[in-house]
């Protein structure tokens, strides 16, 4: 059975999968800002990652430490096959769905 | 740059992302500040992030175990149900009805949890810090320590060389030792900086990348490679303007040019709180085992290894060392400890056990504390019966009641909590901002301070709001609801009888207050005298400094001779001296030369300050103003004497000579006796007038041993110079500059230290005495003031309890003496039997306290403090009942009577 996506999780697919190797949690937010006008909070972008982790959507590994972030590494994000095959089924959900409704 | 609560993260789900997440924090805070931001809207902005993320790992952490919020266990049903707003406003009201009480129990409660929670946090905060680094809690320290003097021992240069290349549990086995040197950049004025020597493997131990350039690397040091330097992010941007292209420029440290490689990270200070790091070059075949520079070690535990694993092996390879090198290596034994306890030098087999009982016997205070409170809330609560029985009437279960008298207690005890806390806040801060006044920190917070909040803190806190409540609350809650309702309700408007568990209380906290106080009252003691011991010269006129070679292993010799003359003709200097240790000359215990040449053991510990063994240069007493009491100085011929001729002062002679003559004896170190090179025998050529002076215990004094040294012999010392005028003063009218300029000119490859005032330590050290002097008067004061308020709310009970039976006794024309003595002779058992049991106490715990901490015996004159504790309880029983039962005698008959 395919994984279930919720709308948020969809978005941030759509987000790993557009930031391709630069995926991280500034960047993931900035992109959700400028194309959602949506202002999510780091918690809820990092709380979403973690269970799309668990089940398997995903997956992250640490960077090397930035001046930038006070010494801290980044999580760099990426999609999974599973990931990408969820993705495309929501996609493609919305897709037929939307098909012949007009006035959208 | 840290948020104050950045500490929520740890908990909840959010934990194993947090560095992340807040690095994408502290990126978009710094964006938004370069986007126009002011700081204030943006740390609310951050502060936001960081409780929604909180909220988040929260809920997360929740919805790991979905039964449990879906299916609350009978116990939480049971709270929801009995714990409600209407019973949090009813004591809120009752609190404010009984002001004195509540001022009295807030005070008490705030002063207890301060004190208990300031020693934790403290504790913890030396004990257990976390390292901000990655698996920080894998990184330790390896040292060897004498098991003898009980300190440690850095001279591990092959030890280091031995443990890096045989264990297998640590890896990425380092060293370090840190210097002070005169680093001079472009054309701008040198400045003396703090400089790590550190091997390659601090930095990838850390594991924090390079920002710009590269790290050190092992290559670096080898004797022929170029000297290279690492700048930290401050130093970068304090020193070199954050200038982008500064890898590759050449800075001048001491006498040699060095190329910077790289530049680290903002944040990272590794090894203490380093900015500049250059590689160790220390070559063990230039230094004889025990000897060459002071060196911390450090490692990471292997995957798969423990604490203890890697005790084992490391115990192994020093039962190897000991048995090939017993002449240096028969009273040393290797550790693994903590990174954090060996830098400071804290780390000692069995601190965590000594530390824990601390914390039971400082949290023993909020005990004292919660049980005369409980007298006062029982007291109040058996004035309550009336209230107790109609609620019992209506419906009410016991449990209900309870409840409702532990929500007086919680709301009670909720806000003197958070008050303490924030005291015990305020105090640590203080205390850690005294304890970097250390020379290992030199004034500055090591990397791995934190002084926020702790998650272990709160839980301890809350830990004792719940015992306080437990006692304070459920306790007397207990007791006034355990009648009937029948007793209840027959019992409305008639007085209530005080039970067992009044006098239990009594008991026990005149019994803990007894026990506990005296071991305050002795530490307290301890530190203020060592406190007013002073130095016996102006220790104001003196300044101090490092002084070695290049490498450090060529010896001074007459490099520092002529160093010391050119300083001397210096006008502003009245005199220059050194001292310096020789290997195997230290003495942790005297044995003396009997009449038939054999050792006589002497008591192990004479004073309370130990023995301190120095090397001295010829003049030193000359320049020091030191009398000669008996005997001779040194001159240039003793430093190779075979007789091994020394120096002892005053408090040696009383110490260990019971005041004999001292000249001509001989004596040895008797912790060495068993070892494989015994020490050799001292013969006292000389006595001094004590170095330091204590006007009250001349124990507090320690006693010094002084042998000769002369510069030939050593390739490190201690130079010393008495300075005309103050001497803080001469660091600024640039007497550092003269004696850099004249060092240079003997030899650039000398290499000098920071110059400080010898007052310097002095400072901080009765900085310490009077935090911990002005806390235990703390204690004492309150625990004292409780204690008393306690036996008062008994005496007015008991008084106005018998107040028809005093009546009718006065009626009936019983003198006043007789009816005072059946007032006081309840108060008399139930404190005297409280001191018996204190008593009895305090002597039980001696020697498990001894033995754990260190503290001084009960015995000689330390034996008076227990009975004069016991003295002042009861006096204060006394006194506190003094005013009731005057009360009592002024109690007319007809009112007495009336009144039932």
């Amino acid at each position: 059975m395919a994984d279930y996506l919720g709308e948020f999780e969809q978005l941030i697919l759509l987000a790993l999968a557009r930031l391709g190797d630069d995926a991280y949690g500034v960047t993931i937010r900035e992109t959700l800002v400028e194309r959602t006008s949506r202002r999510p909070s780091f918690g809820a972008i990092y709380s979403t990652l973690r269970r799309m982790e668990d089940k398997g959507l995903v997956r992250s590994c640490l960077g090397q430490p930035e001046a930038v972030r006070g010494g801290r590494a980044k999580k760099h994000v990426a999609l999974t096959p599973r990931g990408r095959a969820a993705l495309r089924e929501a996609h493609g959900a919305i897709v037929r769905m939307a098909e012949g409704v007009r006035g959208l | 740059v840290r948020h104050p609560l950045d500490f929520l993260l740890r908990v909840g789900r959010m934990e194993a992302d947090r560095v992340s997440l807040l690095g994408d924090i502290e990126e978009e805070r710094r964006a938004r500040i370069r986007r126009g931001s002011g700081h204030l809207s943006t740390f609310v902005w951050q502060t936001g992030q960081i409780l929604a993320a909180c909220v988040y790992g929260a809920r997360d952490a929740l919805r790991r175990s979905p039964q449990a919020s879906r299916d609350p266990s009978p116990g939480r049903r049971a709270w929801a149900g009995l714990v409600s707003w209407p019973d949090l406003k009813l004591s809120l009201r009752l609190l404010l009805k009984h002001p004195g009480l509540t001022l009295v129990a807030s005070v008490g409660i705030a002063v207890g949890i301060a004190i208990c929670a300031g020693f934790f946090a403290f504790a913890q905060s030396q004990l257990y810090p976390t390292l901000p680094l990655d698996e920080g809690d894998r990184i330790i320290g390896i040292e060897n320590q004498n098991v003898v003097t009980r300190h440690e021992n850095r001279n591990v240069l092959h030890d280091f060389v031995t443990w890096r290349d045989q264990m297998t549990t640590v890896v990425e086995i380092g060293a370090f030792h840190q210097m002070d040197a005169r680093l001079q950049f472009g054309t701008r004025h040198a400045e003396t900086v703090r400089i790590a020597a550190m091997t390659a493997s601090g930095f990838t131990v850390a594991r924090v990348a390079p920002l710009m350039g590269r790290f050190l690397a092992p290559d670096d040091e080898r004797p022929d490679a170029d000297p290279v330097l690492v700048v930290g992010y401050d130093a970068w941007r304090s020193r070199f303007a954050q200038d982008p292209s500064v890898v590759g420029q050449q800075v001048r440290i001491g006498t040699t040019i060095h190329t910077i490689v790289g530049v680290m990270p903002e944040g990272f200070k590794f090894p203490v709180n380093h900015q500049f790091w250059v590689p160790l070059r220390a070559n063990p075949l230039a230094f004889e085992r025990g000897a060459g520079p002071q060196l911390c070690v450090f490692g990471r535990l292997a995957p798969g290894a423990t604490f203890a694993s890697a005790q084992a092996e490391l115990a192994a390879i020093g039962r190897h060392t000991a048995s090939a090198f017993p002449q240096t290596h028969a009273n040393l034994k290797p550790l693994v400890v903590k990174y954090t306890l060996t830098v400071t030098g804290d780390a000692e087999e069995g601190i965590e056990v000594a530390v824990l009982i601390a914390e039971v016997l400082v949290s023993l205070v909020l005990v004292v504390v919660a049980l005369n409170l409980a007298i006062l809330v029982y007291a109040r609560t058996t004035y309550r019966h009336r209230e107790i029985a109609i609620r019992t009437a209506l419906g009410a279960g016991r449990l209900r009641i309870v409840t409702q008298l532990s929500a007086e207690a919680l709301t009670l005890a909720l806000v003197p909590a958070i008050a303490g806390l924030a005291l015990a806040q305020y105090g640590v801060r203080l205390s850690l901002q005294i304890f970097h006044q250390q020379p290992v920190f030199g004034g500055a917070a090591p990397f791995w301070t934190d002084y926020s909040l702790q998650p272990a803190t709160i839980g301890y806190v809350l830990a004792l709001v719940v015992v306080t409540v437990g006692i304070v609350g459920v306790l007397p809650a207990l007791r006034a609801t355990r009648r009937s309702v029948a007793g209840n309700i027959g019992q409305l408007g008639t007085s209530v009888r005080l039970g067992r568990t009044w006098g239990v209380l009594i008991v026990a906290q005149v019994a803990i207050a007894v026990a506990a106080l005296p071991a305050m009252v002795r530490l307290g003691l301890t530190e203020i005298r060592s406190g007013l011991t002073r130095p016996s010269y102006p220790i104001k006129e003196f300044l101090g400094l490092a002084i070695t070679t290049e490498g450090g292993k060529d010896r001074l010799g007459h490099r520092l001779t002529e160093l010391k003359r050119r300083l001397q003709a210096e006008p502003d200097v009245a005199g220059v001296t050194f001292a310096a240790s020789l290997p195997g000359r230290s003495i942790a215990r005297v044995e003396l030369m009997g009449p038939a040449g054999n050792a006589v053991p002497t008591d192990s510990k004479p004073t309370a300050a130990g023995i301190r063994t120095f090397g001295i240069d010829s003049d030193y007493f000359n320049v020091y103003g030191v009398r000669l009491l008996a005997g001779r100085s040194f001159d240039a011929r003793d430093s190779g004497d075979l007789t091994n001729p020394v120096i002892v002062d005053r408090s040696f002679v009383r110490a260990f000579l019971n005041d004999g003559h001292p000249l001509g004896r001989r004596f040895r170190d008797g912790a060495r006796a068993g070892s494989g090179q015994p020490s050799p025998w001292y013969e006292i050529v000389g006595v001094t007038e004590n170095l330091a002076t204590n006007p009250i215990d001349h124990h507090a004094v320690p006693a010094y041993v002084f042998y000769p040294v002369a510069a030939e012999q050593v390739t490190a010392a201690s130079l010393r110079l008495h300075v005309r005028g103050p001497a803080a003063a001469h660091l600024e009218s640039g007497l550092p500059q003269r004696l850099h300029r004249l060092a240079a000119g003997i030899d650039p490859a000398l290499r000098l230290g920071e110059i400080r005032p010898s007052a310097f330590i002095d400072l901080s050290e009765s900085l310490k005495t009077r935090l911990i002097g002005q806390t235990l008067t703390l204690v004492m004061v309150t625990v004292l003031m409780l204690s008393a308020a306690g036996v008062y709310a008994l005496m007015s009970f008991t008084v106005a309890q018998r107040r028809r039976e005093i009546g009718i006794r006065t009626a009936l024309g019983a003198p006043p003496y007789r009816v005072l003595q059946s007032i006081f002779s309840r108060v008399a058992v139930q404190v005297g039997s409280g001191m018996l049991v204190g008593i009895a106490g305090a002597v039980t715990l001696e020697s498990p306290i001894t033995s754990a901490i260190g503290w001084p015996e009960l015995a000689g004159r330390r034996a008076i403090v227990l009975p004069a504790i016991a003295l002042v309880m009861l006096l204060a029983g006394f006194l506190a009942a003094f005013g009731p039962a005057r009360r009592g005698l002024r109690i007319q008959p007809t009112e007495a009577l009336k009144t039932e």
